[in-house]
């Protein structure tokens, strides 16, 4: 008994190794996260910019070539959003309306998930700043300002400035396996 | 990009509020906010703002800058800065005391303009509104400052983006009319609100008197703009705007107030909506009035109230928007009108070959009234 026992304990151990084994490439959200490093900033906002059918015409930037290596000069744009040392910053993406709308999705992933509050904290401050720009500019604007969303989990950081930011928020959120 | 013709419009309901506050040895102030679609309490926010700002005269402008090196930042990225050197060149007659090349186009650029828009005789006020029609008319609000990340727009701050490229964000309008001010001999000083997100001038004219010029608001793109916003007093401009009053000249001025020097006196309350009428039938974009029976201060709602129920009508019937602000309250009760002829050929947009056109016009008709011709 004991030994068959502990005979069937080890194989259950295997299984998960087994799982994780076949589900290897091309697999869902759970998968990128199980990969070194998590998901990357730029799939996770392709993944919450797909709930967005209203979004204006718009912007993209990514810190991250397509090669996923760090674009030259991508401090100085990350500079614009948030006033985090960009030494924090793995990596960031962000869309963003090229008329003149308030709409924004800025994703950022921190080195390390200890820099969560100050990014939280950046986030607010920005949507303040920008909620109070567009009080003077484009008072159209200031309801999609006061329902936009600031979710920090772990190292992943979501400031959602657009006409459905629960939608966002959600497939942010499943994005990182919440 | 889309321009900032239609920045500050705002959908017709009107709501109007006074508020009396005395100020230490100051005269009593009236303050009014006359907004489409603002609420009786947005306004009592206001006036108990104004209030609270009379009750601490002692505030000592703690937010004066926000950046470690001492600059004042706006909206994040645009930077006050001092221009006059440029202005003590241009008096001095003496451009070898700028080294800076940029300096130096400046000065050749704001010479130039002064060249052109200025005239032997000029007095203060005059060149004033030279200097602030010229950039209300010929300068852009820079769309781009309003990206997440701005375009490349080095420039939308200073008087060499207005000079030059014609392009300017607020700082870069205010900063140019300061310079151009100081060219001319004037006193003006560039204010910035509590926020760190607008910038506009105090300028001191020759009775001694400071007034309050916000040429960013009063330019509309396009070539088109407004005086609403020209030589205010700070219990007018309080409507809208929101700075460390103490921390910068205060501005009790009137007698250069362009509401009051171009305002229409009308008979009494019930020959307001013909006056109006007028005003919009001849195409202008500003009226400026008071009401002969309505300059205590229950004669602010009476006005409010009347200006309202034109403004439904014409919202209802016309492409015609209309908005109201307070101008002045020295004695009597001035008022500024804007006036948005936004469709000037009436047809309104066009509908799409596959609806029944006529048929949609009837029913808008039967519920809205038919559409004013005269408009």
């Amino acid at each position: 008994m004991g030994k068959r026992f502990c005979r069937l304990l080890a194989v259950m151990a295997v299984i998960p190794m087994l799982l994780a084994g076949c589900s290897g490439k091309g697999g869902e959200a759970e998968s990128d996260n199980s990969k070194a490093g998590g998901i990357s900033a730029s799939e996770l906002l392709d993944k919450v910019f797909e709930t967005q059918g209203e979004f204006p015409e718009h912007l993209r930037e990514d810190s991250a070539g397509s090669d996923g290596k760090p674009k030259d000069g991508w401090q100085e744009t990350f500079g614009y959003l948030l006033d985090i040392p960009a030494d924090d910053v793995e990596e960031f993406s962000v869309i963003y309306s090229s008329e003149t709308t308030a709409d924004e999705i800025t994703i950022v992933k921190l080195k390390d998930s200890s820099g969560g509050e100050a990014l939280e904290e950046s986030m607010k401050k920005r949507l303040k700043k920008r909620t109070s720009t567009f009080e003077n500019y484009g008072p159209e604007e200031v309801s999609k300002l006061e329902k936009a969303v600031i979710e920090v989990k772990g190292k992943y950081g979501a400031l959602i400035i657009s006409s459905q930011p629960e939608a966002a928020k959600k497939a942010f959120e499943e994005a990182l396996g919440q | 990009m889309s321009a900032m013709s239609a920045k500050r419009k705002l959908a017709a309901g009107i709501c109007a509020a006074a508020a009396v506050a005395v100020i230490g040895g100051l005269a009593v102030s009236l303050v009014m906010n006359f907004r489409m679609n603002s609420t009786l309490k947005e306004v009592r926010k206001l006036t108990s703002a104004l209030s609270s700002q009379a009750e601490d005269p002692e505030q000592d402008g703690e937010n004066k800058e926000n950046s470690e090196n001492g600059e004042v930042v706006i909206g994040d990225e645009y930077v006050i800065r001092d221009y006059s050197r440029i202005a003590e060149a241009y008096l001095s007659k003496d451009p070898s005391a700028l080294t800076d090349d940029t300096d130096k186009e400046i000065l050749q650029l704001a010479s130039d303009l002064l060249d052109e828009i200025i005239s032997e005789g000029m007095s203060d006020y005059e060149k004033e509104l030279a200097v602030h029609d010229w950039l209300a008319e010929n300068v852009s609000f820079d769309g781009d400052s309003l990206l997440a990340i701005p375009a490349a727009s080095r420039y939308a701050d200073s008087p060499y983006g207005a000079l030059k490229y014609k392009n300017a964000v607020c700082v870069g309008y205010a900063t140019t009319f300061e310079l151009l001010m100081e060219m001319l001999g004037m006193d003006c000083q560039v204010i910035h609100d509590k926020e760190f997100s607008h910038s506009w001038d105090v300028v001191k004219l020759d009775d001694g008197e400071y007034y309050l010029v916000d040429v960013t608001f009063d330019s509309q793109g396009n070539g088109s703009f407004t005086h609403q916003n020209f030589n205010l007093n700070e219990d007018a401009f309080a409507a809208s705007h929101d700075w460390e009053i103490n921390d910068y000249p205060r501005a009790f001025g009137t007698k250069y107030n362009y509401a009051v020097m171009n305002c229409k006196e009308v008979e009494d309350i019930y020959h307001l909506p013909e006056a109006v009428d007028e005003a919009i039938k001849a195409h202008q974009t500003e009226f400026f009035f008071s009401v002969k029976d309505q300059n205590d201060p229950d004669g602010v709602y009476a006005v409010a109230a009347v200006v309202d129920m034109i403004s439904q009508r014409c919202m209802e019937n016309s492409d015609v928007y209309i908005e109201l602000s307070p101008a002045a309250t020295d004695g009597k009760n001035v008022f500024s009108l804007s006036i948005d002829h936004s469709d000037d050929d009436g047809d309104g947009m066009e509908v799409p070959d596959d609806l029944d056109e006529d048929k949609l016009v009837g029913i808008v008709d039967e519920l809205f009234g038919e559409l004013y011709e005269d408009y």
